[in-house]
């Protein structure tokens, strides 16, 4: 037999943990509860972003999510577990969407729920404590949901306007002739079209998600993880027009061979990687506002 | 309460949420009490030929039933397509969207609400797709049924639909799309004028199942009294051009070249 031995932080704290020895292996077991009653969830959702490339990077979020909480071990373990009154009313919140989205047919609610599950049960059985430290991992699974299809292809039509319309602005500051309509970037002897997998919304979530990742891996000010977030999404829209503008000008001076180029051709590797680079500029120049900011 | 004890409760609570969902019956299947041909092929001076161009109203693979048919009056040119679908709650039929209008090579789609009156007193604000394609503008205008309840907009059918498979177990629709050659202007109040005139006594004819004769909100005699509230919704207007909505049309979002 084993005895649990708190470390030294959870010895002065007053809710020392009662009833079984090992903690939490029951944690666990209700973590392990959860995951199984959201296994008829996951399979959909995974072939989903095996289907749609916009997506695939909901295949890195459990990844990260989880290691954001492994990266915090050792302020969970040293942390008392109690409970939480928002525990339990969250559980059951999490559940009722649960059962709404999978008995009505709507994935998105079933799907949106887990978060909110994970989040309830840690407070209910480890307490508030212990989920101030895992509630940025149990969010950031949020970013592996794809939003509800009539949404996603809504805000993805409206993103193709823009998309062309700043393109085609970029254009004419750049000397190259183009007539906008809609979608449509009419050049001398050739129409491009900013199509749906053009668009800047697919690259925002998983850009967004790289933001709140990136932010996370590193310690910094609250308010600079925060920016990073922020500014994911329009450093992606940034990008994506770069790419846009570039593929145009390309067209016009060396033909529709152009399409063939690099850039357009791996157009999601291109804009994640200048969004990056942007990311991580960004990030330098707002630690040495921070730096020199800081009370010496 | 103990850490033994909350476990008790979560793993209850999961376990209950787990058999209502799995003793839940399955989604069935409605039985159609009548067919769609039951549509009027004259009506109101509307007369009618059989098919319409799959350009305009694209075929959906997932249709188990559908009518198409070209209506004209006086000049007046309206293509029909009236379609049944089964499990609506399969996830795969999310896609069914892309399939209402034909998206391919249209440099812009303008999405408008047009008030139709379609089964009583009270207007529908039923969306309106104008797509601009290289053979000239086409207007789209589509609504679903549930039962005998029309749904105009898009997120109104996915909560409506949401209702019906949960507390009926039940998914079955229908989409209603009217395309219009929207080049000579009034696209849009052509439409209304043919979901004014023709719909009220199609939607009697084609009756779903008997689980919806309970359901039933209009009766007969309710059709003079929405005879003469169309009247009122609409007085003709003189707009011209293929986004000029019908009265008291939304223009949702314009774009605007430059």
């Amino acid at each position: 037999m084993t005895s649990f031995s708190p470390p030294a932080a959870v010895v002065k704290s007053p809710a020392m943990p009662v009833g079984p020895s090992r903690p939490w292996i029951p944690l666990g077991a209700g973590v392990a509860a959860v995951l199984g009653i959201y296994a008829p969830v996951v399979p959909a959702m995974v072939g989903e972003w095996a289907a749609f490339p916009n997506l695939s990077h909901g295949f890195a979020i459990p990844f990260i999510a989880a290691y954001l909480i492994w990266a915090r071990r050792e302020r969970i373990a040293g942390e008392a577990l109690e409970s939480s009154p928002f525990g339990l009313p969250l559980v059951v919140l999490g559940l009722a969407i649960l059962a709404l989205g999978s008995l009505g047919g709507e994935p998105f609610l079933a799907r949106v729920s887990l978060p909110v599950m994970l989040l309830g049960t840690v407070l209910f059985l480890a307490g508030a404590r212990v989920a101030r430290h895992v509630w940025a991992g149990i969010g950031f699974l949020l970013f592996m949901i794809p939003l509800p299809y009539l949404m996603l292809k809504s805000l993805t039509y409206q993103f193709q306007l823009i998309d062309a319309g700043a393109s085609a602005r970029a254009l004419s500051w750049l000397g190259v002739p183009v007539f906008r309509e809609g979608v449509f970037l009419h050049l001398p002897g050739i129409t491009l079209e900013v199509a749906s997998v053009c668009s800047s919304v697919p690259a925002i979530a998983a850009l967004t998600a790289l933001g709140a990742a990136y932010g996370q891996m590193h310690p910094r000010p609250t308010w600079l993880r925060a920016a990073l977030i922020v500014a994911a999404a329009p450093l992606g829209f940034a990008s994506n027009i770069v790419r846009i503008t570039l593929t145009a000008v390309s067209v016009y001076y060396f033909g529709p061979v152009a399409l063939d180029n690099v850039i357009h051709k791996f157009n999601g590797t291109t804009v994640f990687l200048m969004t990056v680079v942007l990311l991580v500029a960004l990030d330098a120049v707002m630690l040495r506002v921070a730096a020199r900011n800081l009370p010496r | 309460m103990s850490l033994r004890g909350r476990l008790a409760i979560l793993l209850g609570l999961i376990g209950a949420t787990a058999v209502a969902i799995g003793l839940a019956p399955e989604v069935r299947e409605g039985q159609w009490g009548a067919g769609l041909d039951a549509l009027p092929t004259e009506v109101a001076g509307w007369t009618s030929t059989a098919g319409a161009p799959e350009w305009a109203l694209p075929v959906d693979p997932n249709e188990k039933a559908a009518l198409r048919r070209t209506y004209r009056r006086a000049g007046q040119v309206v293509w029909v397509s009236v379609a049944l679908f089964a499990r609506e709650d399969d996830p795969k039929r999310r896609g069914s969207i892309d399939r209402i209008f034909p998206e391919a090579n249209t440099s812009r789609i303008d999405r408008v609400a047009i008030p139709v009156i379609l089964n009583g007193a009270a207007p529908v604000r039923l969306p309106a797709v104008v797509g601009y394609k290289q053979g000239g503008p086409l207007a789209v205008v589509y609504w679903r049924q549930l039962g005998r309840r029309v749904y105009g907009g898009d997120y109104r059918y996915r909560l409506a639909l949401m209702r019906e498979i949960l507390f009926r177990r039940q998914a079955d629709a229908m989409l209603v799309r009217l395309g219009i050659p929207a080049e000579s202007g009034g696209a849009l109040e052509d439409a209304r004028d043919f979901a004014d005139d023709v719909w009220p006594e199609g939607r009697r004819r084609i009756r779903r199942g008997r689980r919806d004769d309970g359901d039933q909100q209009e009766t007969d005699s309710d059709a003079a009294s929405a005879q003469n509230a169309r009247r009122s919704a609409h007085p003709r207007s003189p707009f011209v051009g293929p986004l000029a909505a019908a009265p008291g049309a939304t223009v949702a979002r314009r774009d605007w070249r430059w």
